[in-house]
């Protein structure tokens, strides 16, 4: 099947396919697979050294990979990179601008690079200005901005000639609040005129300001895919968490679905038990050692532990669950 | 041509460097016209200032420094990050070096013919006859030499002390080899020998032959073809050796 048409068969602005990727004995990526429709954002969730950024590079033309696809907006990006380079803007992870250009010359160099015709570049430097809070620092010269200034025209630079896959590597490390928010609307309204977003971050509560489709990746791996809500059903498992002082009593643990286990300053043990467990029956447990009970707390719906569950980060409940 | 474009404002927004490189053939065309006149007057050239080998000389030996700015140029995309955006862009590896390349060329043309009108105010080089547009040759052909030259160091060289390096033992040898620190005929004869290995030396020779022997485009043929055949060999060269993907490091 020619790639263009297993891209028509997916739909999609980006379509990735069993991307591998090694850096001498290191598996950066084994396998991976990656689609993204016009209009959606998809945020790529990992640890440092997940494979993330080289997926990202991949995309952009930055790495080549040792096997694998990438086709954007039906174009093959390995046989015609200048044909799917038009068709992308990517803020790499470290900020690029050119320090002796002005914000507008950076702006117009990079729309001029991507190919906008001359009678355009000017107005939709002045729009992507306005998106990212630059419009009053367009006679500025890049060494003349705050970092979170750069931040901005770092990212406005991979917006300026409106790409149809837009990738953007971590854009609010280093960012102030006010910066962040801005880049976050600004992929948001692009995503909303029907580009392309793949967005990597560590910090979760960007997702889900993005209310963005997650993809977590894992050593190379992408271990799961979904809306926010869709992972959370599939991995949050309740349950509740609570703190004793000393050993819990003996057989208070009989017949518990113990998740998790970890000592916390001398001798107090926090657990997470899994399943239906109601608070009153917790305690009814413990029943006259009610009183070595520090806390109890119901095990809330949260991404953030959703992440480690999937990819069975340190804290991950099954891995030190009590033995 | 984006890439030119961009390469040339930053060369606009950034030109102290052009100005401190005018500042030393202005101290030194002064110091040495008179004692290179004597010479040139005793083998020969009754009418001779000086001016004819001096000014061209400092020309030559300092436009080398300007060339090395090809480099930095390159290195310094690296140290602000904006490489990888080129790399990631449409423009492909051959426009990349050209957009470097050809503003450099222009700037290069230029500082020679800045360097020669100063010499002309300062110590008094004149054409007496010779032509300027054999002249002009000469320093485009100079030029497209030196700037290959540089960028294939570029190609072959991953820090930017490397490039400084090649760039300030290169002026030395390559202007003194070729007769732009003292005329050849001052030289040993094993330099002599060796000279024409020298772009310098080429350069010289068209120089010469136009300032002090009232030559003409003919006169300065061969040395422009020798410095464009040259410049030819050296771009092919650091085509095939650049790797847009390599790491370089600036003032690591």
């Amino acid at each position: 099947m020619a790639l263009s048409e297993r891209t028509d068969k997916y739909g999609g602005m980006l379509h990735a396919s069993d991307i591998k990727k090694s850096y001498g004995q290191v598996d950066a990526l084994r396998g991976v697979d990656l689609s993204v429709n016009a209009g959606q954002i998809v945020a790529l969730l990992g640890r440092n050294g997940a494979g993330k950024t080289t997926l990202v590079s991949i995309v952009a033309g930055l790495l080549r990979a040792d096997a694998g696809t990438v086709e954007v907006d039906g174009v093959d990006a390995v046989a015609q990179p200048g044909e799917a380079a038009r068709r992308i803007g990517v803020a790499p992870q470290e900020t690029g601008v050119y320090r002796v250009l002005t914000v507008r010359e950076n702006l117009t160099f990079f729309a001029d690079l991507a190919g906008v015709p001359k009678r355009n570049r000017s107005k939709q430097v002045d729009a992507v200005a306005e998106q990212l809070g630059l419009t009053d620092l367009l006679g500025r010269k890049g060494s003349e901005l705050s970092g979170g200034e750069s931040r901005r025209l770092h990212t406005a630079c991979a917006l300026v000639h409106r790409p149809r896959l837009l990738l953007l590597d971590e854009p609010t490390v280093g960012a102030d609040v006010a910066t962040r928010q801005q880049l976050i609307e600004a992929v948001g309204g692009l995503a909303a005129d029907g580009a392309a977003v793949v967005y990597t971050t560590h910090y979760l509560p960007e997702v889900e300001a993005l209310n963005a489709d997650i993809v977590i990746i894992h050593e190379g791996r992408i271990l799961d895919r979904g809306t926010q809500a869709e992972l959370i059903e599939r991995h949050h498992r309740g349950g509740l968490w609570f703190t004793v002082e000393g050993e819990p009593p003996p057989g208070v643990l009989d017949g518990l679905d113990v998740m998790h286990r970890q000592t916390e300053g001398d001798d107090q043990h926090r657990f997470l038990v899994g399943g239906d467990v109601r608070m009153a029956d917790l305690v009814d447990r413990f029943g006259a050692q009610a009183s070595q009970l520090v806390s109890v707390e119901r095990n809330l719906p949260d991404l953030d532990r959703v992440f480690m569950t999937v990819t069975g980060e340190s804290s991950e409940p099954d891995e030190q669950a009590a033995s | 041509m984006a890439v030119m474009r961009a390469q040339t404002k930053i060369i606009r927004n950034d030109p102290w460097f052009l100005g401190a490189m005018f500042a030393m053939p202005v101290v030194i065309m002064p110091i040495f016209a008179d004692v290179v006149g004597l010479g040139l007057r005793d083998s020969g050239f009754p009418d001779a200032t000086g001016a004819e080998v001096v000014v061209p000389g400092q020309m030559v030996l300092f436009s080398f420094f300007v060339a090395g700015s090809v480099g930095f140029m390159v290195f310094r995309e690296h140290g602000w990050k904006t490489w990888d955006r080129l790399r990631a862009s449409a423009a492909s590896p051959a426009s990349i070096l050209t957009g470097f390349a050809v503003p450099w060329i222009v700037v290069h043309v230029l500082y020679s013919l800045g360097v020669l009108i100063v010499g002309a105010l300062l110590v008094g080089l004149r054409l007496n006859g010779g032509s300027p547009m054999a002249v002009l040759l000469v320093l485009v052909a100079y030029a497209f030499c030196l700037i290959t030259f540089m960028l294939l160091v570029t190609a072959t060289f991953r820090t930017v002390n490397q490039l400084s390096a090649v760039q300030n033992v290169g002026a030395m040898l390559v202007g003194g080899l070729g007769g732009a620190l003292m005329p050849l005929e001052a030289l040993p004869g094993w330099v002599q020998t060796v000279a024409p290995l020298s772009p310098a030396y080429w350069a010289m020779r068209g120089h010469r032959s136009v300032f002090l022997e009232q030559g003409g485009v003919a006169d300065v043929l061969l040395p422009v073809g020798v410095l464009m055949a040259a410049g030819a060999v050296l771009a092919a060269a650091a085509t095939v050796r650049f790797r847009v993907d390599e790491t370089k490091e600036f003032f690591a």
